[in-house]
């Protein structure tokens, strides 16, 4: 298992040196994509465009409205008993639609010897109206996010109903370029339709409560220069499964956008209670590559 | 705390470092350094923004870096191959002054009226946006004497782009 662990990453590190070459990331002015650097955001847990863990109204990467562009992204997230990868993609058309894929790998080995939660997501994030930073309306996006778990016999040992299910979020992002102390500043606020345990890496629905609930999640930032920004990030959860209390989940972070190619996100993040065990804080690091 | 994961941090760490050093910014980062044009930002708050960027000889120097970098940008220079290089200079010195409270008055049509009919695209104007910004880190601006000007710039993204 740890032999395998160090493949996955040997194997993401090798494809993203790819990537990279491929794309002949020598040069910044190469990004030819017109969208201003930071504007993609980072690459959020679910592979969608957005902070660590709340997807934005912003799509992926720095494609305008007649461009292709879109993101790679690979995260750690370390907790006190848990740690979980993701790998992602995401492919952004006009600025109009952001399609994602992403596979997520929950490392529970502290609480079951050698045991992994995984799912994958296909994520679908329209750009409905308005702008992120250009005076107007907020930007307003529509997302879905269908999940589904590789194994579904956890899940289903600690009561969840399905192994896979649909998220539908609303998202709205304003950035203001000369926001609080002449630095520019951003908020977010998602609206989410979920019946995910623990991101549906527990499954669907649970005892508790079987069907879709509204959720809120929220993150803001501020902007030290183009380049460095601090921000937070708040994420309410479902609570399906009376086998296991779930809480909402917090995290502040530093993202660094050194060009539109790269951004690396740092955050500190407390997860609540996971699986029965409370108290989960650690850190989150992603590394996104984009175009 | 979880040991397996240390060889997967590490990854990610080297990742960063590879991915970093193939992608380094071809322009130095403006410090937080006070430019010398703009020295006497926090004595006085009541200076306009035209003081901040140096007033006249500052927009000058601004305009003419401003113009070198859409000249350099393949996206946006096919729509200046006909343009009067210096009367561009001078009315984007008028216009600029004006607009950041500087002593001038504009006298040409509005931003609206110039660009009408031009079907500039939502792309071309955020590669100005970047040029500008890439004028303003040459001459090492303050990076929040920079957004009051994107600010005000900001606000003609409608009457500009797809007119
Ligand atoms: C905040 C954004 C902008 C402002 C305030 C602005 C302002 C101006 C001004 C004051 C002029 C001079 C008109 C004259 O000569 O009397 C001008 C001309 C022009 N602008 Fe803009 N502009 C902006 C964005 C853009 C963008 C994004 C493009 C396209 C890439 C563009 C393309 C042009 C062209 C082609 C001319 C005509 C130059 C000529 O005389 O040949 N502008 N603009």
């Amino acid at each position: 298992m740890f032999r395998n662990l160090d493949a996955t990453a040997t194997r993401l590190t090798f494809i993203s040196w790819l990537v990279c070459s491929i794309l002949g990331i020598s040069d910044v002015h190469a990004n030819n994509n017109s969208r201003i650097v930071a504007t993609g955001g980072g690459t959020s847990i679910e592979g969608s465009a957005g902070s660590g863990i709340v997807p934005w109204a912003v799509l992926s990467g720095y494609a305008d409205e007649d461009e292709l562009g879109g993101a790679l992204g690979l995260s750690h997230t370390e907790s006190k008993d848990f740690s979980m990868d993701v790998a992602s993609v995401a492919v952004n058309w006009h600025n109009r639609v952001e399609l994602s894929f992403a596979r997520q790998r929950f490392d529970i080995n502290n609480v079951a010897a050698g045991e992994h939660l995984q799912q994958n997501i296909l994520g679908v994030k329209f750009r409905l109206t308005g702008d992120l930073i250009y005076p107007t309306l907020p930007q307003i996006a529509l997302g879905f996010q269908y999940k589904k778990n590789i194994s579904f016999s956890i899940p289903n040992a600690v009561g969840a109903n399905e192994d896979s299910g649909i998220d539908v979020y609303l998202a709205a992002t304003k950035l203001w370029l000369n926001g609080p102390f002449n630095r520019s500043a951003f908020v977010n606020g998602t609206v989410r339709a979920t019946r995910a345990n623990q991101l549906g890496l527990l499954g669907f629905g649970g005892d508790k409560n079987g069907d879709h609930e509204l959720v809120f999640e929220l993150s803001a930032g501020l902007f030290f220069n183009r380049h460095w920004v601090v921000g937070a990030d708040y994420r309410q959860k479902p609570d399906n499964l009376s086998a296991f209390e779930e809480d909402s989940w917090q995290d502040v972070f530093v993202g660094w956008f050194p060009n539109k190619r790269v951004n690396v996100m740092l955050a500190w993040v407390g997860l609540g209670s996971i699986s029965g065990i409370n108290n989960q804080n650690g850190y989150y690091l992603s590394v996104q590559i984009s175009q | 705390m979880n040991t397996v994961n240390y060889p997967m941090i590490f990854k990610l760490a080297v990742l960063c470092l590879v991915i970093s050093a193939c992608s380094t910014t071809s322009k130095p980062v403006p410090s937080e350094r006070t430019a010398s044009v703009a020295s006497h930002e926090n004595l006085d708050t009541a200076l306009t923004l035209y003081d901040q960027l140096g007033g006249k000889d500052g927009l000058s120097a601004l305009s003419e870096q401003f113009i070198k970098e859409i000249a350099s940008d393949d996206r946006i220079r096919p729509r200046f191959v006909k343009t009067d290089i210096s009367r561009f200079h001078r009315v984007m010195q008028e216009h600029m002054c004006e607009l950041t409270d500087g002593p001038c008055e504009y006298s040409g049509d509005s931003v609206k009226t110039i660009h009408g009919g031009m079907n500039i695209r939502s792309g071309e104007f955020n590669a100005m946006v970047q040029a500008l910004m890439r004028a303003m880190d040459s001459l090492v601006l303050p990076i929040t004497t920079q957004n009051q000007l994107l600010e005000r710039l900001a606000v003609f993204q409608p009457d500009v782009v797809g007119q």
